[in-house]
């Protein structure tokens, strides 16, 4: 029985994973915050004022402020204006492979393909008009 | 059952893998900035001012 559920459902794991690993940044990011307030408490108890690089890290979430920090390599991808073609032609290559997937119902999986394509071409799609409708107009 | 299984679904570790990886690396980096922070307000409660290189830190 489970593996009956298994076979049919397995690609339910990428989205649940996806939900359970936004839930435990969120928590991280959570209690990164309370140690934060911690320290400027420490600071208001002794009558002193904070660093003002404190104060700023306070203003934003912590992702946020990794993005603005642009003078310092990275190992992590940064979503960048740059970077959105290359997200339009990453997931339009993606949508097609599962698309592709789909049709020629490869490993009997033809209809978990669909739902993937479906979701890296939307994915694909909005990313287009958000390069499109920019503010500053069209990065290229 | 399980042999099938795993005959069947052997790539689904590499995905999985990289999921677990991603996850404890936001934990690292969880740790990372909290032992910062510890240090930060032990300076603080001794009153003594925080390096920048220190203070640079939270950034990373």
């Amino acid at each position: 029985m489970f593996e009956d559920l298994f076979r049919q459902f397995w690609w339910l794991l990428f989205p649940l994973a996806a939900f359970v690993f936004g839930a435990w940044k969120n928590w991280l990011d959570y209690r990164a915050n309370q140690a934060m307030l911690d320290l400027i408490k420490t600071y208001a108890a002794s009558g002193r004022e904070p660093p003002a690089q404190l104060l700023a890290r306070l203003d934003r979430r912590w992702r946020d402020f990794d993005e603005q920090d642009e003078d310092r390599p990275r190992h992590g991808f940064r979503w960048r204006r740059e970077r959105t073609w290359y997200r339009v032609v990453l997931f339009g290559m993606l949508s097609s492979g599962f698309a592709f997937a789909a049709v020629t119902n490869i490993y009997g999986a033809g209809e978990a393909f669909t739902i993937v394509a479906f979701v890296l071409g939307s994915i694909c799609v909005a990313t287009l008009v958000q390069v499109l409708l920019d503010r500053n107009g069209p990065t290229v | 059952m399980a042999y099938d299984l795993f005959r069947d679904f052997w790539w689904l570790l590499f995905p999985l893998s990289f999921m677990v990886l991603g996850a404890f690396r936001a934990w690292l980096t969880y740790r990372a900035r909290r032992e910062v922070m510890t240090v930060l307000r032990d300076l603080a409660a001794k009153g003594q001012e925080p390096p920048a290189a220190l203070l640079a830190q939270l950034n990373r």
